[in-house]
């Protein structure tokens, strides 16, 4: 008769992230030309410069319309829904960037 | 309680240090070997603290995390803390989960800070918490393994692993464990944190501030003035970038402030009257951006004469002070926050 060794019996620390059914991209523009372009700049220093930078770029060579910019209360909190609404409802596209 | 039984996912190890082993491999310690958590003592956690394993102690919504009560208690127990400790750790995480500390950004931060637990009131001598000698470290079990607890927690429940949302550039080794009790009288007339922060003196307490590597200085002299013009240097040196900065006086120190009838408040006054400098004077040292149109402009280290956080504690031999600045600004980045410690007394 062989005497089996009680095993130790353990508990899993770890918890998951809460799944969450992902949200639909907006469609793709064919063109940028004439389109609203939106700045969602983090709020770290040269943060809007860097995305004005970009912008300019994309009127100069893809004939994108108006920039607007905005730019968040601090970079590590996420930006609130009123304030990506805005965003979104005065914008064709928006350029956002993460970085320090 | 032991009718809602823990429900995590369980595995086996053939003994204690197969267990350690295993916990290590699995990434699931902060380098440090780990109490292997078995459900029983897991229970006996729970049911000292009066909790329901699946009670939400508070969520880090960005990451869509929740932290529960069985979890917290599952790394309680592997941090190698006492049943009686547990309501200090959950009072901590409910304190970390507020919209005003802002774990996400705290923990993910490359400058890389540090949570240090400040608690108060009658709880710190019921468990054992050190305020004396070696204040931050190491030597007690109350301190040591609540903090750790904390960070286990953050690692295991929060994503806040290293590399992957903890971005920290150095870290730091308060990240392992950071939890002191204050002295509260160290004194005559010293005010603790917590009755400052309006609770009353019987109400235990804790504290979490976010905070960056301490600085150590000496606060040497026979008058108030001397003394606090001192640390008023040392002060300068941290920078006007800190939203908070704790100041961390031995009993040493505070006797030439209390035996002259000064107050914690009143010392915190003159402090932050002599802790400023002109806005040329912080660009020369690199604390801040240079601007001509201002450089006369004298600014103090902190916003308000509130953000200078005056503790007592540490040992007797040596008018050695700590001086603890937090990470981003106040009530943007972040914020220290008090909370009543529920069920430990």
């Amino acid at each position: 008769m062989t005497i089996q060794a009680e095993r130790l019996v353990l508990l899993d620390p770890t918890a998951s992230p809460i799944p969450v059914t992902p949200g639909r991209l907006a469609p793709r523009p064919r063109s940028l030309a004439g389109l609203r372009i939106g700045l969602l700049a983090n709020s770290k220093p040269f943060s809007r410069e860097l995305l004005t930078l970009v912008a300019e770029r994309l009127r100069r060579d893809y004939g994108a319309g108006s920039v607007r910019e905005w730019t968040k209360r601090t970079f590590s909190v996420v930006a609130p829904s009123s304030l990506l609404d805005e965003v979104a409802a005065q914008s064709d596209v928006v350029l956002t960037a993460i970085g320090d | 309680m032991r009718d809602r039984p823990v429900t995590s996912a369980r595995l086996e190890a053939a003994d204690a240090l197969e267990a350690i082993e295993l916990y290590f491999e699995k990434g699931w310690t902060d380098g440090l070997p780990v109490v292997p958590p078995t459900p029983q003592r897991v229970q006996e956690f729970l049911d000292r603290a009066g909790l329901a394993p699946q009670e939400v102690i508070g969520a880090v919504s960005t990451r869509g995390r929740v932290i529960t009560a069985e979890k917290v208690a599952i790394n309680a127990v592997m941090a190698g803390c006492l049943p009686e400790y547990l309501p200090v750790v959950v009072s901590a995480l409910k304190a970390m989960t507020t919209e005003d500390y802002n774990l996400h950004g705290t923990t993910a931060s490359t400058m890389g800070a540090a949570p240090l637990l400040v608690v108060n009131g009658p709880i710190r001598e019921r468990i054992g918490l050190n305020w004396r000698n070696n204040l931050f470290g190491p030597g007690v079990r109350a301190n040591a393994t609540i903090g750790r607890a904390v960070r286990l927690v953050l690692l295991n429940v929060c994503g806040a692993t290293p590399g992957v949302l903890d971005m920290a550039v150095l870290g730091q080794p308060a990240k392992y464990t950071y939890c002191i009790a204050e002295d509260e009288h160290p004194g005559t007339s010293w005010q603790p944190l917590h009755a400052e922060r309006g609770y009353e003196p019987e109400q235990s307490t804790v504290t979490v501030f976010p905070t960056l590597p301490a600085l150590l200085t000496s606060a040497q002299g026979a008058s108030p003035q001397v003394v606090l013009q001192a640390l008023a240097g040392s002060l300068c040196a941290v920078g006007p970038s800190a939203g908070e900065i704790i100041i961390v006086l031995p009993p040493d120190v505070v006797r030439v402030l209390t035996d002259a009838g000064w107050t914690k408040r009143q010392a915190g006054e003159f402090l932050f009257q002599v802790a400023r400098r002109t806005e040329a004077e912080w660009a020369r040292a690199r604390l801040a951006p240079p601007d001509p149109a201002t450089a006369d402009r004298v600014r103090p280290v902190v916003e308000d004469p509130d953000r200078l956080v005056l503790l007592g504690g540490g040992g007797r031999g040596g008018p050695y002070v700590a001086i603890v600045p937090t990470w981003g600004r106040y009530g943007i980045e972040s914020r220290s926050v008090t909370v009543a410690i529920e069920g430990g007394g």
